[in-house]
């Protein structure tokens, strides 16, 4: 069987009745492009869902107020009983609205193919590991790590200890599908298996407004910190990068984060879980150069612990130095190997204001509600004490303009899960 | 208890409110003009209700959209626009919207999947905005659209691909987190 053949689309749609069905399941068993070829029609066919039912909402209200206010031919032609129903339909635009959605939602929930045709997307080495170093020298943290428990294996990065390890960096590529396989799993009814959450993926699924590059420079480097919402006595640090286009970087092009040890305790990158079978050399094969498209942004966070929040082991003391450099928390670079120096290089340092969450510039409270809902997929032992309801609270906190209407999106998948969290 | 003529308009209701815009946004497909596809949604709803009580058994879907498809179809003629009624003109006609990506009212009014579904060539269209709007079947698809069950499963096979290509294409404008790797 090829891609070209509608009769996978059907397959694909639910459409076959069920010796036909059962016949192509058995013949596409063994392919996997072809399998892929059918997640992704699915794919396609939630998003459209989904985009349709936004631009109905979108455009409910409006065209009734307009139908309504003009009285044409219309009202002449239909009589009193059709004035009575528009006008009742005005009343009753959120009542339907969700039970439409109910249906639509029950409709893609139809599929018959096997959960893990639809969720087997995953390749070798897309989520390598960003910190060279942690994965050559994993025992390093094992006082950390030991607090995870005696559970399996969950990837998740601990927190760092400054003291032995001020330096962290990420990639500038994030290549993982997660948001929609995130998505289309709790559509179809189920919450999402844990290493199918990818939580750096899902972050940058979303669009950021960052800054456009300063003149002579390629990139916008930003930093932000504000609380964290889902631990007070931590910070939570926003990394923002956005690029021009048609600069050229190479794969292994990295954000080098450099921590304060006077400041900071530990610290921790959220997401980008190690996979259980990924092998250690993974990033020797990030070779390459990418081209940065239009629009390019990446948003990282780090969770980060204050040291006069930790207790103080033996032998350290809180440094008594005045002034700026007792606030600085990190120091961020931009380092384009290739590029000229004064384009290829950016450094910005970033000092702790204490800001509340609540003051958060509306992006990162989105983030934020992103990473938690991730973490609260996961069951990370770092998720806090924040709550689906907070991701919630949250993620509208930071909607702002929303012009394509991806956190509404958003905000209803977390009400989905939510809800069979309950069940 | 409800009178009959509560229940009735109850149903009505119901059924302008589901039905209206995605009926609108059909017609304004076919006519290509918002206060035509007004008018010919309107008439639709009209007879509706005049015929309504004799089909009540069915779902109103195939019903709706088919009626609605012929009354576009019918200002069309009557405008003389006959490019637009012959079928197969319709079948290969091309959004007079290539890509434009850039007009803001634009990005503003849909998502970014159906601006792309708008560059398709118009019974591309239909089909998509019947099956995945309206979640009817390919037989339901092919009662509105006079056509085959079959013609339909390719009609979509087709848009979808083309659909993917497009996006494929244009993603790595709108998709920030995936450069796009040189060849």
């Amino acid at each position: 069987m090829n891609v070209d053949d509608p009769k996978l689309t059907a397959f694909a749609l639910d459409e076959l009745d069920e010796p036909k069905r059962s016949a192509i399941a058995r013949a596409i068993a063994d392919s996997r492009e072809v399998q892929r070829f059918v997640a992704e029609t699915q794919e396609f066919a939630v998003a459209l869902r989904s985009e349709y039912r936004l631009a109905l909402e979108r455009e409910l209200v409006a065209p009734r107020k307009l139908t309504a206010i003009q009285g044409d031919g219309f009202w002449s032609k239909t009589g009193p009983l059709t004035i009575a129903a528009v006008i009742a339909v005005l009343a009753v635009v959120g009542a339907v609205m969700f039970s439409s959605n109910e249906s639509r939602m029950s409709a893609s929930s139809r599929s018959n193919l096997p959960r893990h045709l639809a969720g087997d997307r995953a390749q070798p080495n897309q989520f390598a590991p960003v910190e060279a170093e942690d994965a050559a020298r994993p025992d390093q943290n094992e006082k950390l790590q030991a607090d995870a428990g005696p559970y399996a294996f969950t990837g998740e990065r601990p927190f760092v200890s400054v003291k032995s390890r001020p330096r962290s960096s990420v990639s500038l590529v994030v290549n993982s599908p997660s948001y929609l396989d995130v998505r289309r799993s709790i559509n179809e009814g189920l919450l999402p298996p844990r290493e199918s959450v990818r939580i750096e993926g899902m972050i940058n699924h979303f669009p950021y407004e960052y800054p456009q590059p300063n003149a002579g420079e390629s990139f916008s480097l930003n930093l932000d910190v504000v609380i964290c919402p889902w631990e007070q006595t931590h910070r939570l640090v926003r990394i923002g990068l956005k690029g021009n286009q048609g600069v050229t970087v190479r794969a292994d092009s990295r954000i080098e984060v450099e921590f304060n040890p006077q400041r900071v305790a530990s610290y921790r990158l959220i997401g980008y879980d190690r996979q259980e079978a990924e092998p250690q050399d993974s990033n020797e094969k990030n070779v390459g150069s990418y081209s940065i498209a239009a629009g390019y942004s990446l948003t990282t966070l780090y969770e980060v612990v204050p040291l006069k929040h930790v207790r103080a082991a033996p032998g350290t003391h809180m440094p008594n130095a005045a002034g700026e450099e007792a606030e600085l928390l990190l120091t961020a670079r931009l380092n384009i190997p290739g590029n000229d120096a004064a384009s290829g290089f950016i450094e910005r340092n970033l000092s702790d204001t204490g800001f509340d969450f609540a003051a958060a510039p509306n992006d990162l409270k989105f983030a934020a509600a992103v990473a938690e809902f991730g973490m609260i997929l996961r069951d990370s032992e770092y998720k806090g004490n924040g709550s689906l309801q907070q991701v919630i609270e949250w993620a509208q906190q930071g909607r702002g303009a929303d012009v394509n209407g991806y956190r509404a999106d958003f905000i209803e998948l977390v009400r989905k899960a939510q809800s069979l969290k309950k069940s | 208890m409800r009178s009959g003529i509560t229940a009735k308009r109850e149903e009505f209701e119901e059924i302008v409110h589901r039905f209206e815009v995605p009926l609108l946004q059909y017609a304004r497909r076919i006519t290509g003009d918002r206060e035509q596809a007004r008018d010919v949604v309107q008439e639709t709803f009209v007879k509706f209700q005049r015929n309504g009580a004799l089909r009540r058994e069915d779902e109103p879907a195939t019903w709706l959209f088919t009626v609605c498809r012929n009354a576009a179809l019918n200002v069309c003629r009557k405008e003389r626009r006959m490019m637009y009624v012959d079928e197969d003109v319709i079948e290969v006609r091309e959004s007079e919207q290539p890509m434009p990506f850039d007009r803001l009212e634009q990005k503003e009014a849909t998502g970014f999947l159906l601006r792309i579904v708008s560059t398709l060539p118009v019974r591309q269209q239909e089909v998509i905005q019947l099956k995945f709007q309206n979640d009817l079947s390919y037989q339901q698809i092919a009662e509105i659209m006079q056509t085959t069950a079959n013609n339909v499963g390719v009609l979509l096979h087709t848009a979808l691909k083309t659909l993917r290509h497009r996006y494929a294409q244009v993603a790595g404008d709108f998709i920030p987190f995936r450069p796009r790797p040189i060849e």
